[in-house]
């Protein structure tokens, strides 16, 4: 996947904590830690966009039906993948 | 650490209920506490299934989820060819198979799926199929007390 470069300018405390965590072995460096948690928020962000919509969704499907529905989702895919 | 693949019906759970054993699974992942593994097929069904069903951007914001999940493990098409036909007669549908061989080519030690059809196929002897209630249990982690363990 292509990469772009950031330069994101941090708090000391923020920078010194991220250190103390490497140099305990929690993150193996500066730029793992800042992936990781860019990571997170992204996660974190889309969880709580989905559960917005969980939420305006006016009427939901019981599991038996969505069993149904997922089975013919798989068929199609696997039909346009794989024949 | 103990590596699970999750079905496609545990992202389309998570989206349809309010709160259930699907969604704490998928935190428990994002939490560290097991490796996830999903193959390319499991974000194709999602997408197909939530676009059918909602819109282009609920179905893109699940892939996100998805994606982002802590230390996910994601099958490619090769590994899923790799296997070929080796378990097909024990799959009554071939559309699972993929998904059966993803489970393989990954070496899980959990197949999580809410799916009681597929859990009944001969496949069983060979996988270690486990609802996402009983999953959680394994993990030594609370849970719902839902219908069908979802």
């Amino acid at each position: 996947m292509p990469s772009k470069v950031s330069h994101v300018r941090l708090p000391e405390a923020e920078y010194k904590f991220i250190d103390e965590v490497i140099e305990n072995g929690y993150f193996t460096s500066r730029t793992d830690f800042i992936k990781s948690a860019i990571r997170l928020q992204i996660h974190e962000t889309s969880k709580r966009i989905l559960a917005d919509l969980k939420k305006k969704r006016k009427k939901k499907i019981s599991h038996t039906q969505l069993l149904k529905s997922a089975k013919k989702s798989r068929k199609a895919v696997y039909k346009e993948i794989w024949s | 650490m103990i590596k699970a693949y999750l079905d496609t019906n545990i992202f389309l759970i998570f989206l349809e209920e309010e709160i259930s054993n699907s969604e704490l699974v998928i935190e428990a992942a994002n939490e560290g506490l097991f490796i996830p593994v999903v193959s390319f097929h499991t974000f194709k069904e999602v997408m197909h299934n939530i676009k059918s069903r909602y819109s282009k951007d609920t179905a893109s914001w699940m892939r996100t989820l998805i994606w982002t999940m802590q230390g996910l493990n994601i099958v490619r098409k090769e590994e899923i060819d790799a296997i070929g036909d080796r378990y097909r007669e024990l799959v009554d549908d071939e559309d699972d198979l993929p998904h059966i061989n993803a489970y393989f080519a990954s070496e899980c030690n959990y197949f999580v799926t809410t799916n009681r059809r597929l859990t009944q196929m001969r496949i069983k002897k060979k996988v270690n199929f486990i609802f996402p209630r009983d999953f959680l249990i394994e993990l030594d982690l609370e849970f719902l007390d839902k219908k069908d363990g979802i």
